[in-house]
């Protein structure tokens, strides 16, 4: 009986042990590379900017008053309306698409997932230099609609607010697509038979069985193209000509054009905390799991 | 057995890491004696004392330099004509630059920082003072680059090479404007409404209307930057975008017709798409230079003088402006220059526009929290 027990605890300090040795390689990337930075972030953010880029240590909060001033009110609803267009115009797209893949697909489904994940190999800039050139006034584009016979002269796309949300949309269309896809494959099909069985037409079938059934995939696929929409900025510089700030670009221009890195570190951290918030509400509205389910 | 293994591992890994430490030092130790030798002439003509100190420094010398910045068979001549071993390593951006000579124990002798960077460095005290008697080549700088606002007196820096932020206009769509050759086509320009850029980045935008408005490219005084804040605000909604380097492709391609840039990469554009020109405003824009200067902790500081000295000697200058396409604050230099580099507006602007234009400084204060507002207003 003895043991026994004693095997047992012997048992239970070895894969406690194990445990620790496990994870800790991912305790020391988190420390390292994620919660120590933060820290630094959040320090810095109460400190003054010196001359020539210089940090004083003079403790105080006025980086996060600065940020109450109105000026960069326009900013931030800028960045969460782009935020709130790019995720919806991506759901739209994304839902027949993810749709059509998980039901008719068939056989081909490998490899037009495959096809749709590739591009996101290359660095984002050089995909949104190469959306500059797509969009000009000489570019792809109007050069196929002129063809065509739409149009008679270039649209002007580049530098507009349009280009951003094209760009954005373009970017994080696949954080969007997997997610739906994932839930949309494991939804039952034999729930959908009951449903017609039961007289459902097509459209009460989406709107009643279908899209409540994956609310979780378009849950996570609306904050995975949410979060990075949010705080990008070679989007808005690039395709919107930066002839208008988000709130990506604000942080840009305090770190590397005015060296002053304690507001830049608050403008970030709030950044962050909105991010979080944003989040936190998710997982309220998601329920157990969503977590799980965002990755 | 099975013990011995992660030993042996240990053992090769060890090994490894001393041979790559003895190999990374290795290089510094080779030099022969013929090469140390140099050519008897030009070493004769060194001012005095000179020699004897660059040969107690082991005839060695590691400098930092940006790339593409240098015509390199020029670094193989001093090493042939003085017996010196050069260590030539490149860098992109002044911030690289400074951020490993603060950091200390970099071992580089030269540095090539633009004139804003080497003041913060003059500041920060990363560089040591020249001695003007082993650098006679000096005699030969342009008055722009004599006793500059950034380094007075010429205590730390013997300028490298120089060049100018005007801006760049389609010949074809300009043609008969009056107002071609002064800032007034960007800021009063309403007809080219959507085909033109300013520079994204707030010191250039700013004091260009600064300049328009007859003032100081670096003035701090609050009402003048408020006129140049209302000069911005009317430019606004004619202009396409704020963009710096990618505007290249947009003027290649013609849909840009006149854009805020820098002198080289005006140069670029003119190459790619003849339509275009460069323009130093006649009301005078930005000067910009790139200086050789002798960081505090160099190991050579006698051969870093020596270097100096050679990179003014009027034939090498007209070698690497023929090579890296930027001006030469060498007046020598201009006689060995061939005229259509001299006639080129973007490395050679007239006179007039050099003598109204300005070195900008590192702004503090009152000049860059002014600035920073009018940018944010600009931006919001």
């Amino acid at each position: 009986m003895k043991d026994i027990r004693r095997r047992i605890s012997a048992f239970g300090r070895r894969s406690g042990g194990q445990a620790a040795i496990m994870l800790s390689p991912a305790v020391l990337i988190l420390l390292v590379f994620f919660l120590l930075p933060l820290g630094f972030i959040l320090f810095y953010s109460f400190l003054t900017r010196g001359d020539y880029g210089a940090i004083l240590y003079d403790l105080s909060l006025k980086n996060y008053r600065q940020l109450l001033d109105p000026i960069y009110f326009p900013t931030f609803i800028r960045s969460f309306g782009i935020m709130l267009v790019t995720t919806g115009v991506s759901l739209i797209f994304a839902y027949p698409l993810a749709y059509w893949l998980a039901f008719y697909a068939g056989r081909m489904r490998g490899l037009l997932l495959f096809l749709i994940v590739v591009p996101s190999w290359t660095s984002e800039l050089v995909r949104i230099y190469a959306w500059m050139f797509l969009l000009r006034d000489g570019g792809l584009v109007n050069a196929q609609l002129m063809n065509l016979g739409l149009i008679d002269e270039a649209i002007r796309m580049l530098f507009t607010p349009s280009a951003v949300i094209i760009g954005m949309v373009y970017s994080y269309f696949s954080f969007m697509l997997l997610p739906l896809y994932a839930s949309l494959d494991r939804l039952d099909r034999s729930v959908l038979e009951a449903a017609a069985d039961l007289g459902a037409n097509p459209l009460r079938r989406l709107i009643k069985v279908t899209l409540p059934l994956t609310k979780g995939g378009i849950l996570s696929g609306t904050v995975l193209v949410a979060v990075p929409a949010v705080g990008d900025y070679i989007v808005p510089d690039l395709l919107g000509g930066a002839r208008v700030n988000m709130i990506g670009n604000l942080i840009e221009d305090k770190f590397l054009g005015f060296f002053d890195w304690p507001f830049g570190s608050a403008i970030s951290l709030v950044l962050a905390a909105m991010v979080v918030a944003s989040v936190l509400i998710y997982i309220r509205i998601a329920g157990k799991g969503a977590i799980e389910r965002l990755i | 057995m099975n013990g011995r293994r992660p030993k042996l591992i240990i053992c090769v890994t060890l090994l490894l890491t001393v041979l790559v430490m003895v190999a990374s030092c290795a290089p510094a130790e080779e030099a022969t004696p013929e090469e140390v030798l140099g050519d008897e002439e030009a070493i004769r003509a060194l001012p005095a004392g000179l020699i004897e100190k660059v040969r107690e420094e082991g005839s060695k010398l590691n400098v930092y330099n940006w790339s593409f910045y240098i015509d390199e068979g020029r670094v193989e001549k001093f090493e042939e004509l003085y017996g010196i071993d050069v260590t030539y390593d490149l860098y992109e951006s002044n911030e690289e630059m400074k951020a490993k000579i603060q950091a200390g124990g970099s071992g580089y002798d030269l540095v090539y920082p633009t004139q804003s960077t080497l003041y913060e460095m003059i500041q920060l005290d990363l560089l040591q003072p020249l001695n003007h008697d082993w650098i006679p080549n000096m005699q030969y700088l342009l008055p722009t680059f004599v006793d500059p606002s950034y380094d007075p007196g010429n205590e730390y820096s013997v300028a490298y090479m120089w060049g100018t932020t005007g801006y760049a206009y389609n010949t074809v769509r300009t043609e008969g404007d009056p107002r071609v050759g002064s800032w007034a086509l960007m800021f009063e320009g309403e007809e080219y409404s959507g085909y033109m850029t300013m520079l994204d980045d707030y010191a250039a935008a700013i004091n260009a209307a600064l300049k328009y408005l007859g003032y100081s490219w670096n003035s701090a005084d609050p009402d003048e930057l408020a006129e140049a804040r209302d000069v911005l605000l009317r430019q606004k909604p004619w202009i396409r975008a704020y963009i710096s380097g990618p505007v290249r492709e947009q003027m290649i391609a013609g849909e840009v017709w006149i854009g805020n840039l820098w002198s080289g990469d005006s140069i670029y554009v003119s190459d790619e798409n003849p339509d275009y020109s460069y323009c130093l405003p006649i009301e005078g824009g930005e000067v910009w230079v790139d200086s050789m200067a002798i960081t505090k902790e160099a190991p050579h500081p006698a051969t870093a003088h020596l270097w100096i000295n050679y990179m003014q000697e009027p034939e090498v200058q007209a070698a690497i402006v023929e090579y890296v396409y930027y001006a030469s604050p060498n007046k020598a230099a201009q006689e060995f220059i061939p005229a259509e580099i001299l006639e080129n507006p973007a490395i050679y602007p007239s006179e007039e526009a050099i003598a109204n234009s300005e070195f900008t400084l590192p702004y503090t204060g009152e000049a860059l929290e002014i600035r920073e507002r009018i940018w944010e207003e600009l931006k919001q």
